[in-house]
């Protein structure tokens, strides 16, 4: 007897290779990993705040089960660790939909890395790795409005700015509710801008 | 003050850098001390000169001096 069960999609061999950069080693992370490296962001309202999660904090259990389950195909951890100091300093979430629009947050949660270019470094790269595969045809990201810094961040790399929510999005902190601003780079524009191919 | 001595000011004080540095053709691309946290800083001032908060275009569209200057143009014209 054959059930209907579907099997779970093979890893994809060049999207969990390792990303290096100047200053970073980018880990790309199983489950447990990702829970651990991005363990930081549940405790801290800021982070919970800035990627829009519905709670100021998650218990590590209630986190485990909101990180999801990285299998190098649709959902991608990266531990960005500094090498200078042998640690990590942040992660990097890309969830692939069936689209190919792949869907990037980032934390840097160590303080002292603030205003260092990190996000700029990591997200290059990692736009330079998966933008030279055919499953992706677009990197997105949706920000809050008043999240200045990534929107500079955004601007700063080449995002187009493809609209914006108005009272979009209502804080669970402060009920406050806030506009949210939506970032697309086509792949294809990428890999012209930085003279890569697709493999 | 003109608009553009305001501007000038404005992104001096954030950038922490001397007016005299800033000129028509600084931006968040020609200036090494304009990154994410100085241009947090440039948005809150501009918010505070006028009195509420920039709306996620002018956010998005604001990449240097003579974007400020637009944007505090726009606002005194709007005060008519």
């Amino acid at each position: 007897m054959v059930l209907g069960l579907s099997k779970k999609p093979d890893p994809d061999p060049h999207l969990i290779k390792p990303v290096r950069t100047e200053r970073f080693d980018l880990v790309n992370c199983n489950r447990k990993e990702a829970v651990k490296v991005t363990l930081p962001w549940a405790s801290n309202p800021e982070i919970m705040h800035n990627l829009m999660y519905e709670q100021p904090h998650f218990s590590q259990i209630k986190w485990a089960s909101k990180v999801g389950k990285p299998d190098g195909r649709r959902l991608f951890y990266h531990a960005i660790v500094a090498r200078e100091v042998k640690g990590t300093i942040g992660a990097h979430r890309i969830r692939l939909d069936r689209s190919g629009t792949a869907i990037m947050s980032i934390a840097v949660t160590a303080k002292s890395w603030w205003g260092k270019g990190v996000f700029e470094e990591v997200r290059i790269a990692l736009m330079d790795h998966f933008s030279q595969s055919p499953l992706v045809e677009r990197f997105f990201s949706r920000v809050l409005a008043t999240n200045v810094s990534s929107i500079y961040n955004y601007k700063k790399i080449g995002f187009r700015l493809i609209g914006y929510d108005q009272r979009s999005w209502r804080a669970p902190s402060t009920d406050d509710v806030l506009d949210t601003m939506h970032f697309e780079y086509l792949a294809e524009d990428w890999r012209k801008t930085r003279q890569l191919e697709l493999l | 003050m003109s608009t553009d001595d305001a501007a000038r000011q404005l992104i001096a004080e954030a950038l922490g850098a001397s007016e005299a540095d800033i000129t028509a053709d600084t931006t968040i691309d020609t200036a090494e001390a304009w990154d994410s946290l100085a241009h947090f800083r440039v948005v809150l001032g501009l918010e505070q000169t006028l009195g509420r908060p920039l709306s996620p275009p002018e956010i998005f569209d604001l990449n240097g001096f003579q974007s400020v200057v637009a944007i505090l143009d726009s606002s005194a014209a709007g005060q008519g």
